[in-house]
């Protein structure tokens, strides 16, 4: 989108805005100061970046090209957009999650009831929720060592999103966006081919990154019945499909861009300490799991709130909704993007990459390495090798729960994919079929986990 | 509007007291009051929510806030009684921010100490942390230096519950100090069994007996039924682990296993009591024979008898 088709009164009342909330102030200053010092972004001249609150923002701005859902990059401008309710959700989430120093002692993965529970708190009033938790490391009892540490994982989160949208400009993008959320204002998808068509692409994906389903290797291989059937409804969106084609390998370049930059991020602060290095990698991993993990929840609620009996609240009663009928599973495309790559897929390839990068564990045997740290806690200064161990643990545990907890959308997509052969079998047999999946809930994830060496 | 008055006594006499620091955490949910009793503590009379030993005025519009406080805090309850945690929390929350608007310091730091309780019970520690963190700032600020050990002992026990260990051990610790300069046997009892049970998951077994058997003084000054169950059954498991001294073992385990204490074993604490008690019995049996077991067993447990 070039410059002179955007709404001059728009940009200008953003760039006379900033934030007023000291929190979010600092931690965005800190943010671009470590931006604009990266190598990666020598090449972009000119560079802003904007923040809109939808709360405050005017009509215009709200109707224009700068609004975002999360953030957004308009190549014309060399501008990034970033949306404060989004970073205030963030904070919430990030806040959440560090009243637990290691991720087992996290409250809200014992159950997905307190995963939801956690989204709905957020959701009710997200100010006073950060409110809240903000109290617990100010006051009588203050803690400026947790606060530091929060504002720094919010820093490196804030990055690993940011560093996004800088990839779409880097790329040659003319616009971007992070991701797309399921909206509860908007009714779910309720086109099987279109559906069929969406989910065949994320199945794709998954399996490129080795996320199959077994028993469904026949949804993944192109030659497949399945996919014939897919193959025939994806002749009717054939512009639409190309467009997302192009969409997705932005999204993948933008990605890989982002993860090049916090990883360089990473470099420069290790640069004359390895110790800060592991506690970095420790709280970037941090942020990008509690990020995935949170949306996928939102989008899980919204999309459950949309459903009968309106409510989500486990792996069971997702079990028990799926199964009432085929159409589940086209309207279960809603939680996949149309355009962007899923939420915790990225979050997996993310880490991955960055822990590939700083540390050699996935190039370690695997009957000599083990993901758990015989620390059950983050030992004192006087134990570094111990420290090192334990925010090692902590980043690999947070990795591989993010690739456990893939397993509820690989099976929603691989389904919903075949839902079209389905269908056509459904109808020549001339009866009705049930067909049940088992869900993993949150809790029975962690419990995997905890068996994984 | 006069508040009603109520002295401690009368709140240490409901059969389920969970007064500050009445209920050590062992890190297993046996030991945890069941959600009934806090809708019955809840529910109860404001008399039991406003506990003083002296006379405090309340605005009408304070009351009005407390209850919609407890009002909330009870849908809340109810919801984690229907297996509803989701929505409980949100119940919870809401309770937590309806105590934020009592203008009376007092008052408020009351409420949210007894949420604090409240969320811990329920199974959300997180929502505890923030209540306790309240309390104890209210506490500092109003110097309420008894309640505000009571109230880093909850804060202890919320992230016991996260985790958190060494803020849960500093936590315990700084209560413990305050509970030993006031006299307070009771709730330094129940401070020590909680940092015991901290040190003993270290591997620090020796500390953690130690402390256990500290504890068990502290009882003897100020007897407290739960929390003495809650020690010697920690104690039993530290005796048996390092396979130590076996009478000590088996008197801790008669004391356990007496008329006065078995009965008041939480009914998911009863299976892991015997087996580790026949484990000692075993154990001391081996060391110092009797000729005719059963007869000694009916003697020494009579309890366990049949």
């Amino acid at each position: 989108m070039s410059s002179a088709k955007l709404p001059h009164t728009a940009r200008a009342e953003l760039d006379a805005y900033s934030p007023t909330d000291p929190v979010i102030g600092d931690v965005l200053q800190r943010t671009w100061s470590a931006i604009v010092e990266l190598r990666a972004v020598e090449p972009l001249e000119k560079l802003s970046l904007l923040i809109m609150n939808p709360a405050v923002a005017s009509a215009d701005v709200l109707a224009s090209p700068y609004f975002t859902e999360n953030c957004l990059a308009l190549r014309g401008e060399m501008t990034i957009v970033l949306n404060e309710r989004f970073w205030l959700e963030l904070e919430g989430a990030v806040r959440a999650f560090a009243q637990s120093e290691s991720l087992l002692g996290t409250q809200y993965l014992k159950s997905d009831a307190q995963l939801f529970g956690l989204v709905r708190q957020m959701q009710h009033d997200p100010q006073k929720f950060v409110e809240r938790l903000r109290k617990t490391t100010a006051g009588a009892g203050a803690d400026p060592a947790a606060e530091a540490q929060i504002r720094d994982e919010l820093e490196m989160v804030t990055l690993f999103f940011l560093g996004h949208e800088l990839g779409h400009l880097l790329s040659g993008h003319e616009s971007g966006a992070f991701g797309a959320f399921v909206d509860p204002d908007e009714p779910l998808e309720a086109r099987m081919d279109a559906a069929v068509v969406r989910l065949c692409r994320h199945v794709d994906e998954f399996n490129e990154a080795k996320f199959g389903l077994p028993g469904f290797q026949r949804v993944g291989n192109a030659k497949s019945e399945v996919r014939r059937v897919a193959a025939s409804y994806r002749a009717r969106f054939k512009e639409l499909y190309s467009r997302q084609e192009t969409f997705f390998a932005n999204e993948e370049s933008a990605d890989e861009w982002a993860n090049r930059i916090v990883i360089e991020y990473l470099e420069r602060r290790s640069a004359n300490d390895d110790l800060e290095g592991r506690r970095s990698l420790y709280l970037v991993s941090r942020g990008i799991f509690v990020a995935a993990l949170y949306s996928w929840y939102r989008d899980l609620d919204a999309f459950g709130s949309k459903m009968e009996p309106g409510i989500l609240n486990d792996a069971a009663n997702l079990y028990v909704t799926m199964m009432k009928s085929r159409a589940q599973y086209i309207h279960a495309a809603s939680l996949f993007g149309e355009l962007h790559r899923f939420t915790l897929l990225r979050a997996a390839l993310a880490l991955e990459a960055i822990i590939r990068a700083r540390t050699d564990w996935l190039d370690q045997p695997a009957d000599t390495r083990s993901i758990h740290s015989p620390h059950a806690e983050l030992p004192p200064v006087t134990n570094p090798e111990g420290r090192r161990q334990w925010w090692l643990s902590e980043a690999l545990r947070r990795y591989f729960l993010v690739c456990i907890s893939m397993d509820t959308a690989v099976k929603l997509a691989n389904v919903g994919c075949a839902t079209g052969w389905i269908s056509d079998m459904d109808r020549k047999r001339g009866t009705p079929q049930m067909l049940g999946m088992n869900f993993e809930s949150i809790g029975a994830a962690v419990q995997r986990l905890r068996g994984l060496r | 509007m006069l508040a009603v008055v109520s002295g401690w006594a009368e709140y240490a006499e409901l059969p389920w007291a969970f007064g500050p620091g009445r209920s050590p955490r062992m890190g297993r949910p046996a030991d945890r009051l069941s959600p009934v009793c806090l809708i019955r503590f809840v529910l109860n009379d404001r008399r039991m929510i406003v506990l003083t030993d002296h006379l405090w005025t309340i605005t009408a519009m304070d009351e009005e806030i407390a209850k919609a406080t407890t009002a909330e805090a009870n849908e809340g309850i109810e919801k984690v009684l229907a297996g509803r945690a989701d929505e409980a929390s949100v119940h919870f929350t809401n309770a937590l921010d309806r105590v934020g608007q009592i203008v009376n310091d007092r008052v408020r730091r009351d409420e949210l100490s007894l949420l604090a309780g409240a969320f811990d019970h329920c199974g959300f520690p997180d929502l505890a942390l923030m209540a306790a963190q309240q309390a104890i700032d209210l506490d500092k600020t109003l110097g309420l230096d008894a309640l505000l050990a009571s109230d880093m002992l909850a804060l202890g026990n919320a992230h016991a519950s996260m985790e958190n260990t060494t803020k849960a051990e500093a936590a315990f610790r700084q209560a413990l100090a305050v509970f030993i300069d006031q006299n307070n046997f009771g709730d330094a009892a129940s401070a020590t069994t909680n940092i015991a049970a901290i040190v003993a998951n270290r591997g620090e077994m020796d500390d953690a007996i130690e402390l256990l058997e500290k504890s068990l003084g502290y009882l003897e000054q100020s007897p407290f039924d739960e929390t003495e169950i809650q020690t010697r059954f920690a104690l039993l498991q530290a005796l048996e682990i390092t396979k130590r001294d076996a009478k000590a073992a088996l008197q801790n385990a008669r004391e356990l296993c007496s008329e006065r204490l078995m009965g008041k074993i939480p009914p998911p604490q009863v299976g892991p009591t015997k087996q580790f008690v026949a484990d000692v019995i075993a154990r001391y049996l081996k060391e110092y024979p009797v000729a005719d077991k059963k007869k000694w067993k009916a003697a020494n447990f009579p309890t366990l008898a049949g």
